[in-house]
């Protein structure tokens, strides 16, 4: 798929408006309450400096849509394509959605090394490791040599899980 | 000077010169793993360093140090992960010069300037300390205030081919930087009550998650064929594994004004080596007779952060020693450090405990020269680790990403934020927007706010009010400073461009 | 072929990690490591300290005591952790003045000081005086008060951490006094002290005072908590001086609500040794702060007391 460059940062700019638009009336109003009488003098609020960025982001973009787009709409990248393909797009979206399970449900439940050498193994495998015993043994160095330099040289402890303990407890 | 040469003597014992080495190898180790800074392996230590004497100790917590802020630039340089967050600048021209095939050349730029900029800031630590420190005294919240406000404006423009992309990022990272407490009244904002999120978002798991994780995540949507090669080729010819004299006379200047800087940024407390780091890369890339060239592969530009980080490792001690103020959080470190061996930091430390301090001044010395022979072993070294296949290598980063991003605060909310980052820098790439101007705004912004509202509420006391700024000395010097070399630039550059058109 | 290697694989690390966790399984506490968790960062507050009665701990008991950190919202992220954790008597942890004492009657907190936490026993208090640059032009503490009274606005202060102790027990004595100042927030004492010493601001209240009191550059006209400072025994607590609030700034370790007596038996012995332990003493001299150990039901008894006394002068201050 084939797209002009030119529709491409329009529409990207009209996206991020939209958001600069739902920050500065939603999201700010939304999280920050300024405090009535703290007992300073002169201070300036805590939403100012996030309403200030706010507003300086939505000049930018409206002085740019308004430059490139209105004034002068063919002349930047009229010539300009961008090549989209569907096939990277697919394996972009399942890495990424490998790495949020990881990181938001394996690691709480499996605990940080089990979830870490699941991850390890089946994202290899998935780009293209077809070896067994690599797959096999290269996660399994690999958490050796964290779990030695992180708990038995540093006592720092990575996360056990909730599924580990509970199976331990029962033994 | 019979306290000198004890000292000298003391710090050249074998086991002083041991502990030395284990601290820059465990140093250089550790600053390699992201997430793993070394005010955090430091701070583990630091009890251990009670049953030593205070001349192996202390040197070996601070070669650690030193160790540490070279070790993470190499992996900043091979695979786009800054060890720790002072190497995020050296990201810049770095990576860009390993893809290149140039790899090791660009590894011991880093290691020469690294050590150039320590030994700098030793220097001036051990013959101007007070010197320094009674002007970084100076700088209260209005220095500060002009001091960041000035690089936000310098340094927002600095990567990227469109102007209002970058500036978006720039604004995005500040939005970002103002998640946690408000840093005058202490309400929360941004926070939707989270009490994750009350602290404000981490500087390690932002910087993991942009750089390292939105690289890997790029890297990992390739054809499975060009996963099965290594992530970078060295060049083979000897050109691209040397840094040339030719080469090390022209970024010469751009050091020793880093150099300086780093110094100088490290003497004043609260802003540190990530600051440092990247006011360098700014002025250098300002002043610079190439600066199209940074962010593509300028040795200019990894000498410049380089340097400027590594300074501030010596300097920051420079208020310790002065007036017993510790910097940041290592040098509050060290000063425990110090404490816990029976010596109180501060002017009168030369009277109480001159030996040991003399001892330490020469440990630095030492671990220096040190850090240039073992730096050289590490780049070998690392040349071959990233000799693993992509699809071997990516995964691991990731995992080693989390478990450096949990280590420090010991929240999985961190490692949940790297990922997040990562995704979100992905889509940055892919946009075309860049993601370090989004880091300066970030790491910029809370000092910045935080001092300019605290130079409002100073003014308000004030009978004179805001205008007071211009009854201090620093502030009207920097101003001037400043406004100065800036117009010098801009004269220089025009000058240039009416050349070329004569021409 | 493939999945058979991996169940291999997780049944290996699964027999791996059982050895590691199950150290021996003895009836009698402590049988396993425990954890300490540390509300501030890495070489934060107490930080330090913590990591030495960890160590000196597992001398003592015979387990492991390891150290974690655990960051955010002030203290009150890792105390939370602690107050929700199993009450097994395996993780405790560190806690100082602020978060239990003083903010609850002010903020949201993710738990209840008095009914969330067993008080294990309290090992460390620390000065916190009110200093001045010593070339100040107020010779005493009356003298500043006297100042600030009759110029609203222009005394300019801060303290170690905003909305902590030292903080609100200055902000009652200027509010009985009817003085209006003005408060610098910074973060942490170190900055504090350089903004004090940088003429920025003209007092401050802070901890870390030893090296510029020892090297001449500021003096103390007051102290803040309860007991006169050693530097300067001269000078007049808050409390002396007819102040409502002077909070004791101390350090102490806590559990989950509903540790069984065993636990707190065990915890009692054993902080009584500490304490007696040359290097421990060595190292809170060189800190300069006080060794002063309450057993589990005294350091509980003064939580309690410092609660309802902050709480009473706290009520009426609005935010």
């Amino acid at each position: 798929m084939i797209i002009n460059k030119n529709f491409h940062e329009k529409s990207l700019i009209l996206i991020l408006l939209s958001i600069t638009l739902f920050f500065i009336f939603w999201i700010i109003p939304e999280s920050i309450e300024d405090p009535e009488n703290f007992g300073l003098q002169d201070g300036l609020n805590p939403s100012f400096a996030p309403y200030l960025v706010g507003f300086f982001a939505f000049f930018t973009l409206v002085f740019e849509y308004v430059k490139n787009h209105i004034f002068n709409p063919k002349a930047r990248f009229a010539s300009e394509k961008i090549s989209f393909s569907k096939e990277f797009f697919y394996r972009s979206i399942k890495i990424i959605f490998v790495c949020l399970i990881y990181s938001f449900f394996l690691i709480e439940t499996l605990g940080f090394y089990l979830a870490s050498l699941i991850f390890i193994t089946l994202l290899s495998f998935f780009l293209g490791e077809k070896r067994i015993l690599i797959l096999f043994f290269f996660p399994i160095l690999l958490m050796t040599v964290v779990f030695v330099s992180f708990e038995l040289g540093f006592n720092i402890f990575l996360p056990e899980g909730i599924i580990l303990p509970q199976l331990s407890s029962i033994f | 000077m019979e306290n000198i040469i004890t000292g000298i003597q003391l710090a050249t014992t074998p086991e002083a010169l041991i502990a030395i080495l284990i601290g820059l190898i465990a140093g250089q180790i550790l600053g390699a793993i992201p997430g793993l800074t070394a005010s955090m392996a430091v701070a583990l230590l630091v009890p251990y360093t009670f049953y030593l004497d205070p001349w192996i100790g202390i040197p070996m917590l601070l070669g650690m140090f030193k160790g540490s802020l070279f070790g993470s630039s190499i992996t900043a340089i091979l695979i786009k992960t800054p060890g720790t967050p002072a190497a995020a600048a050296t990201v810049l021209d770095g990576y860009p010069l390993a893809q290149k095939g140039k790899g090791v050349k660009a590894m011991k730029m880093a290691l020469y300037s690294s050590v150039f900029g320590d030994t700098f800031s030793d220097v001036m630590l051990i013959f101007a300390a007070g010197f320094l420190a009674s002007i970084a005294l100076n700088f209260g919240p209005p220095e500060y205030t002009l001091l960041t406000g000035f690089s936000l404006l310098c340094i927002s423009s600095l990567t990227g081919n469109s102007i209002w992309k970058g500036l978006f990022s720039v604004f995005l990272g500040m939005i970002i930087g103002m998640i946690g407490l408000d840093p005058i009244t202490a309400t929360p904002r941004l926070t939707f009550e989270y009490l994750e999120l009350e602290e404000g978002i981490g500087l390690i798991p932002m910087l993991i998650g942009t750089l390292a994780v939105s690289e890997a995540l790029r890297q990992m949507e390739q054809p499975v064929k060009k996963l099965a090669s290594s992530t970078l080729i060295f060049s083979k010819q000897k050109i691209d594994n040397v840094v040339t004299f030719l080469e090390f006379k022209s970024t010469f200047p751009t050091i020793i004004k880093s150099s300086g800087l780093g110094t100088l940024i490290g003497a004043m407390p609260g802003l540190g080596s990530t600051i440092a780091a990247f006011l360098a890369y700014g002025e250098a890339k300002r002043s610079s007779k190439k600066p199209e060239n940074f962010g593509k592969g300028s040795l200019e530009g990894i000498a410049a952060s380089e340097s400027a980080n590594n300074a501030v490792s010596g300097s920051n001690m420079i208020p310790l020693l002065a007036f017993g103020i510790p910097g940041d959080i290592a040098a509050a470190l060290i000063m425990g450090a110090f404490l816990i061996q029976g010596i109180t930091l501060g002017p009168v430390v030369f009277q109480d405990n001159p030996v040991e301090i003399y001892a330490i001044f020469a440990a630095l010395i030492v671990a220096n020269l040190f850090n240039l022979f073992l730096g050289h072993g590490l780049i070998k070294m690392c040349k071959h680790v990233v000799t693993v296949p992509k699809r071997l290598l990516f995964p691991a980063v990731l995992v080693i990403a989390s478990a450096g991003a949990y280590a420090l605060r010991g929240s999985l909310f961190d490692i949940q934020l790297v990922f997040c980052f990562g995704v979100l820098g992905y889509i940055m790439m892919k946009c075309d927007i860049p993601t370090v101007p989004m880091l300066i705004g970030f790491i910029l912004i809370p000092i910045f706010e935080e001092n300019l509202r605290v130079t409002l509420l100073l003014g308000a006391s004030h009978d004179l009010n805001v205008a007071f700024i211009f009854t201090r000395p620093a502030f009207v010097i920097l101003f001037l400073i400043m406004t100065f070399t800036s117009l010098f630039i801009l004269k220089r550059r025009k000058l240039r461009k009416l050349e070329n058109i004569n021409n | 072929m493939f999945l058979k290697s991996i169940t291999k694989g997780i049944l290996m690390f699964f027999s791996i990690t059982f050895l590691l966790i199950s150290n021996g399984f003895a009836d009698s506490y402590p049988s396993k490591p425990i954890k300490l968790i540390v509300p501030y960062g890495a070489g934060g507050g107490g930080d330090t300290t913590s990591r030495f009665i960890a160590d000196l701990a597992t001398d003592i008991l015979g387990v492991k005591v390891l150290v974690e950190n655990k960051t955010g919202g002030g203290g009150t992220i890792g105390i939370g952790a602690v107050a929700k954790s199993k009450p097994d008597g395996y993780t405790i942890g560190f806690i100082s003045t602020s978060p239990i004492t003083i903010r609850p009657h002010f903020m949201k907190m993710p738990y209840k000081p008095l009914d969330d936490l067993t008080y294990l026993g309290q090992f460390v208090s620390s000065p916190m005086p009110v200093i001045l640059r010593s070339d100040s032009q107020w010779k005493s503490f009356e003298d500043m008060m006297a100042f600030a009274k009759s110029n609203p606005g222009k005394l300019r202060w801060s303290t170690a951490g905003q909305k902590g102790g030292p903080h609100m027990a200055m902000l009652a004595a200027f509010k009985q006094e009817g003085a209006s100042t003005t408060y610098v927030p910074f973060k942490g004492g170190a900055k504090a002290l350089a903004a004090l010493l940088g003429k920025t601001i003209d007092m401050a209240v802070i901890s870390d005072f030893a090296a510029p009191l020892s090297a001449g550059k500021i003096k103390i006209i007051a102290e803040s908590t309860p007991e006169r400072n050693p530097s300067a025994p001269d000078q007049k607590t808050l409390a002396e001086l007819g102040y409502p609030l002077s909070p004791a700034i101390f350090f102490g370790i806590a559990g989950p609500s509903g540790l069984s007596k065993d636990v707190i038996k065990k915890w009692d012995s054993t902080l009584g040794q500490i304490m007696k332990s040359k290097k421990f003493i060595d190292l809170l001299k060189k800190l300069k702060a006080t060794p002063s150990y309450a057993n589990s039901a005294n350091f509980t008894k003064s939580v309690i007391a410092d609660y309802s006394a902050a709480g009473k002068v706290l009520a009426g201050v609005k935010f």
